[in-house]
């Protein structure tokens, strides 16, 4: 146990040391540029919310003002907008998290016949540009009457994000220890829907809450 | 999606309000660069203050995704 830990000391201390002060400099240099290539946008967003009248370069603003945030209130009703931005991804997350947890599961612990070409039609939902689908969805949600209702809102935004969250749920389940996985043929499904609970209960919450994480809208384009 | 889903102005989200502040005249649209970074802003702030409310949890569920714990 304790060579183990020493071993594991002295590759962690060997990595440094080997590395000459040119590398250090190259490193330093191109995270560097990473990070401002990350940060510039952001330094745009601030700079430009006080300045009264902003242009589509970082300035310093002559007069920082609260003047655009005013407005957006007055003007725009950003309040209501802000509420139900949040309502609406709220409500997905929750629909999602629960959907993919459910559907990560099965598909990870159960013997499917047709598993991996289940798993392969859902990365090719993944693959589906979002524009291709606007117009059918929009056929779609009309036919239903669910125009202008945040059911269909946020079935959609559900339905986008789960290709890419049932992966990662299922590879999840894949990788979590045996306490929760029977041995086979005992998996009736009280001991199923049990070990899902505890599966629930112990491990799948903090994957569901970086899961969540993705369900914000992002963009103008979603 | 936002845009072709809803128009009344009850149910507007934040993406609908970022198109409210295109103003178009004349055939030119013109963007107010200073509202909708004003409106960037407030949009992250709910985010982050999930985020840093649950980093620990998120931190731990994406290890324990990645490497089986």
């Amino acid at each position: 146990m304790t060579t183990r830990a020493e071993s594991r000391a002295a590759r962690s201390t060997a990595a440094p040391r080997g590395a000459s002060w040119v590398e250090t400099v190259a490193a330093h240099l191109v995270f560097g540029v990473v990070v401002l290539f990350f940060l510039v946008p952001f330094l745009w967003l601030f700079t430009s919310a006080f300045d009264a009248d902003a242009v589509a370069y970082i300035r310093v603003p002559a007069k920082p003002t609260l003047d655009n945030f005013v407005r957006i209130f007055t003007e725009h009703d950003f309040g209501r907008a802000l509420v139900n931005s949040v309502f609406v991804a709220g409500s997905t997350m929750v629909l999602d998290v629960v959907a993919v947890s459910l559907a990560g599961y099965s598909l990870s612990r159960l013997d499917l016949r047709f598993k991996s070409w289940i798993m392969y039609a859902v990365l090719l939902l993944q693959t589906m540009p979002l524009s291709a689908t606007m117009v059918p969805i929009y056929g779609l949600a009309r036919a239903l009457g669910l125009r202008n209702s945040y059911v269909g809102l946020i079935l959609i935004h559900a339905a986008i994000e789960l290709p890419f969250l049932i992966w990662l749920m299922k590879n999840f389940f894949d990788t979590s220890p045996g306490i929760l996985r029977k041995p086979r043929g005992s998996m009736d499904d009280r001991s199923s829907a049990r070990s899902l609970r505890s599966s629930f209960r112990s491990r799948a919450t903090a994957s569901a809450s970086s899961l969540g994480s993705r369900s914000w809208p992002r963009g103008p384009k979603s | 999606m936002m845009i072709i889903l809803i128009d009344s102005q009850d149910l507007k989200t934040v993406p609908l309000a970022f198109y409210e502040t295109l103003r178009t005249q004349g055939g030119y649209t013109e963007v107010q660069y200073g509202l909708v970074a004003a409106m960037g802003v407030l949009y992250a702030v709910p985010v982050m203050a999930i985020f840093l409310a649950t980093r620990r949890m998120m931190v731990r569920g994406l290890v324990a995704s990645s490497r089986g714990l």
